[in-house]
């Protein structure tokens, strides 16, 4: 009965090519546009974090003088944080896992090979933990010991482009690099690490940049290197830098500081070892602001904080479903239009012994029919419309893809919409005495 | 539906635009005109506030940077070695930049109105810094005494830098300089109603003599949307040696300069690297991509909406005279002209998307709320929402036009056919 249904379907719509043919198109157009913002916003909002998550925190401090209201973001709290408290805090004993990490655009020289330099590749100093924490995998060596983050050693862990790039992809773990003059020892080789949005560091470097970590360096390396940030460098106090090492001194904020507490107890632990620091900070005449304290945010938090769905993606969201409403009412008035031509051969069927049920299932499955259709080229309408939105913001390059499980429900939300609009349409021409259409014209 | 009857003696009087057989069949169909009615007050706020949104982000694109766009071009080298060292490969660079043809001047500077980098400071206006005294910020730009000539920039009142008061140096280790030149809009809005000429402000506590003042130099990073777009000021500093060199040049020559420059540059010293050259044009269309790709999204969704609507109103007047085909075919028969017919359509259709309209003109304003409060966006402007009730107005009558045509090219023989 089902397959009698799709072809009496298929046959109607043969029948009237043009108001078919304009119902089709308004749910392609509705389902296309909405379809391409909300993949667009999927990809936008999407967590790299994965299970970790809620275990991974960033902290901030609330870090500055008397002499600013506020200073930071909306809150009150700066989203980096200094030197001095990025050392101290990595300095407490506490059993948590806990990088610093700042990012460097220096140049590489490699010491084989035609092209010796390069600027291509990015760096980040860490401490040790931020290879488990994050999640980084190797493929060849591991990462350096934790006594190197507290006796520093020239020792590098790249990632596998900038492998292929000096070691032809070879095992390069014991190979030399040079970072701007200074040499390296490669320990590790990880695969490469794009979290998108790139959440470590929003700081400093924006949520969609093209620019990826691919290599990284102790950060008990910071004082001897001298290598200044890549990236936001934010101050708020007048302070006579003329040294490194008076940048290092400074209050000067370009860190980030990320901790793993995998439980509640160690979430507070850690909460009440910030409010001891703030205190400590305070009575030695540093954090002078009455509302100086530390704040801890997890993954989710933290993108929603920095705002990384920007306000005009969510503007074209909102636009966008609105426009699919408009193309819904307007399909429900086509198919009131459509259904009420069709009502005397409604009526006919009716007077030849149909029910009311049969006639309903039938124009039911004519509007689904009719979904799929607008459905599918809806479809071709995203995966277009995301092709345009990949050259107008380069930085989507790799992120605005239709996946399947989008596909699937853009399929859906088609029949779905469909199917909504062509109820009360139905449902009117059920309702009619078949007599009135006979008589009828 | 209209009677025969009524029909008939509206002609008689030459009185075929009364509203009142039109409202009364819109009656006994209430829904598809209930549908097109939602349709055109959706269309109308999603239109309005579109436009609104594409009339500021044009607007922001237009503002000018107060530079020579036209005849930029920067280079972005990362020097090598140890700071002297650093400093001398620059200046040779320079050099041999000056030297290309058509290149009227060169300097090395932090910023561009259209870059990505920024350096800010506070500007305070006594020594002793608090938030009642500093509350003004404006970006820097450091060209070591070259940024009025290299950008071309409009000197309004004052002078420009002498030779002795540029120095070499970084801005974080403590200012050296105590001269500014400020924009017009910075003067203003420290010095209201007052030359700022010879007026003294302090900047990291450090004394600071206001020498010049130009029209207009926008801040970098483009995204500065707020009316503090030109606070800017620029130092008789030299920047450190990685900011990028930037070219003056004759328009014509830029494209020209921009393919050959690193090839040049790179056959003097290959021991730098140079990271890449951008003209001001290209740095234009990188900065504003965003706004532009808005406005484009913005644009293509008006004109899908637009043709949405023109196809539900065209689907469902079709609709409407293939169901009153016999009537038509009646009042034809009965003396109605073509054109009674067509108007009557027109004016039927008309009556609905006025009513939409006007829901449509709450709907604006309820949409613009919500946007405000979520997005941050400005309050909707009448002109808008009246000018996209024009254009919604206008698509529905042509919509409804050419099915109205089909109606009165009805033949008056089809009211005789069956009874």
């Amino acid at each position: 009965m089902f397959a009698y249904y799709i072809h009496l379907s298929l046959r109607q719509l043969r029948a009237m090519p043009v108001l078919n043919g304009f119902i089709a198109l308004a749910i392609a157009l509705g389902i296309g546009v909405s379809m391409t913002m909300m993949t667009l916003y999927q990809a936008l909002s999407h967590n790299p974090a994965g299970d970790k998550s809620s275990v991974l925190f960033n902290v901030q401090l609330a870090a500055y003088g008397a002499e600013l209201e506020t200073w930071g973001g909306h809150d009150g709290l700066p989203d980096q944080i200094t030197y001095q408290d990025a050392k101290n805090l990595r300095n407490a004993d506490l059993p948590f896992k806990s990088s610093p990490m700042y990012a460097i655009g220096e140049v590489i020289e490699k010491s084989t090979g035609t092209k010796r330099l390069s600027n291509h590749y990015k760096g980040r100093f860490i401490d040790s933990d931020f290879f488990s924490m994050f999640e980084l995998e190797f493929i060849y060596g591991q990462p350096w010991s934790s006594s190197v983050d507290e006796h520093p050693e020239r020792l590098i862990v790249i990632d596998e482009n900038l492998n292929q790039w000096a070691f032809n992809g070879k095992n390069s773990v014991g190979e030399t690099l040079r970072v701007k003059e200074n040499q390296f020892t490669v320990v590790g080789v990880v695969k490469e690490w794009r979290p998108l949005p790139q959440f470590h560091h929003l700081g400093s470097r924006s949520a969609f940049s093209r620019n990826f970590d691919n290599y990284f360096l102790p950060f008990s390396l910071v004082p001897e290197l001298e290598l200044y940030g890549q990236g936001s460098i934010n101050g708020w106090k007048s302070e006579s830098i003329v040294e490194f090492k008076d940048f290092l001194q400074s209050e000067l904020i370009w860190m980030a500081y990320w901790v793993e507490l995998p439980t509640k107890d160690a979430v507070s632990d850690y909460q009440n070892f910030l409010s001891a620091y703030v205190s400590e900070q305070q009575s030695l005449g540093r954090f002078t602001h009455p509302q100086a304290r530390g704040r801890l945010r997890d993954v989710a938090e933290w993108l929603s904080y920095k705002a990384v769905v920007n306000e005009d993606n969510r503007i074209l969201v909102g636009l966008s479903l609105l426009f699919l409403l408009v193309c819904m009412v307007n399909a429900v008035a086509l198919l009131l239009a459509k259904f009420m031509r069709k009502a005397n051969e409604a009526g006919v069927r009716r007077a030849l012994g149909a029910r009311r049920i049969d006639i309903f299932q039938q124009f039911l499955s004519d509007v689904s029919v009719l979904g799929g259709i607008g459905g599918i080229a809806g479809l071709m309408l995203s995966v277009l419309g995301l092709w345009a939105l990949r050259v107008l913001y380069p930085e989507f390059q790799n992120i605005a893809h239709l996946d399947f499980g989008m596909a699937l429900v853009t399929l859906a939300v088609s029949m779905g919409a469909a199917i909504i609009s062509g109820i009360y349409p139905a449902y009117r021409v059920c309702k009619a005495q078949p007599s009135l259409f006979l008589k009828a014209q | 539906m209209t009677s025969p009857q009524e029909s008939l003696s509206m002609n008689k009087q030459g009185f075929s635009w009364s509203v009142g057989p039109i409202s009364r069949s819109l009656l006994k169909n209430p829904v598809s005109a209930i549908l097109i009615i939602l349709q055109v007050a959706l269309t109308l706020s999603i239109v309005s506030n579109s436009l609104f949104i594409i009339d500021a982000r044009i607007e922001k694109m237009n503002r000018p940077t107060g530079v020579v766009e036209d005849e930029l071009l920067f280079v972005h080298p990362l020097y090598l070695g140890e700071k002297q060292d650093r400093l001398f490969q620059r200046d040779e660079d320079l050099a041999a930049l000056r030297a290309l043809p058509g290149v009227k001047s060169v300097m090395q500077i932090n910023a561009s109105p259209l870059g990505g980098s920024n350096n800010s400071n506070t500007i305070c206006e006594s020594e002793i810094e608090s938030t009642s005294t500093c509350h003004t910020d404006a970006s820097l730009f450091m060209g070591g005494g070259k940024v009025i000539q290299s950008y071309g920039l409009t000197l309004l009142e004052g002078r420009e830098f002498f030779e002795e008061e540029i120095e070499d140096g970084r801005l974080m280790g403590g200012l050296k300089t105590s001269t500014l030149i400020i924009t017009k809009a910075l003067a203003e809005a420290l010095f209201p109603g007052e030359s700022a000429i010879g007026k003294v402000v302090y900047m990291s506590e450090k004394a600071q003599t206001i020498v010049g003042v130009v029209e207009r130099l926008q801040r970098p990073g483009a995204l500065i949307d707020d009316d503090e777009f030109e606070f800017s000021a620029i130092l008789p500093m030299k920047p450190s040696s990685y900011a990028p060199l930037v070219v003056r040049a004759e328009a014509e020559s830029i494209p020209e300069l921009a393919s050959t420059v690193k090839s040049v540059l790179e056959a003097e010293n290959s021991g730098r690297l140079i990271n890449h050259v951008i003209t001001m044009k290209e740095q234009r269309k990188q900065g504003y991509g965003d706004d532009f790709a808005m406005t484009l999204i913005l644009s293509l969704t008006i004109v899908l909406l637009v043709i949405v609507t023109a196809l539900g109103i065209t689907g469902l007047v079709s609709f409407s005279v293939g169901s009153r085909t016999k009537q038509i075919g009646i009042r034809r028969a009965l003396g109605a002209r073509k054109v009674d017919v067509l108007c009557h359509f027109l004016l039927e259709n008309g009556l609905i998307v006025i009513v939409g309209i006007i829901l449509g003109f709450a709907l604006s304003y309820v949409l613009n709320q919500q946007l405000m409060t979520f997005y941050e966006l400005s309050k909707l402007e009448g002109v808008f929402v009246l000018a996209s009730a024009l254009l919604v107005l206008m698509i529905a009558q042509l919509a409804t036009f050419f099915p109205a045509l089909k109606a009165s090219r009805i033949s008056p023989a089809i009211a005789t056919r069956t009874v």
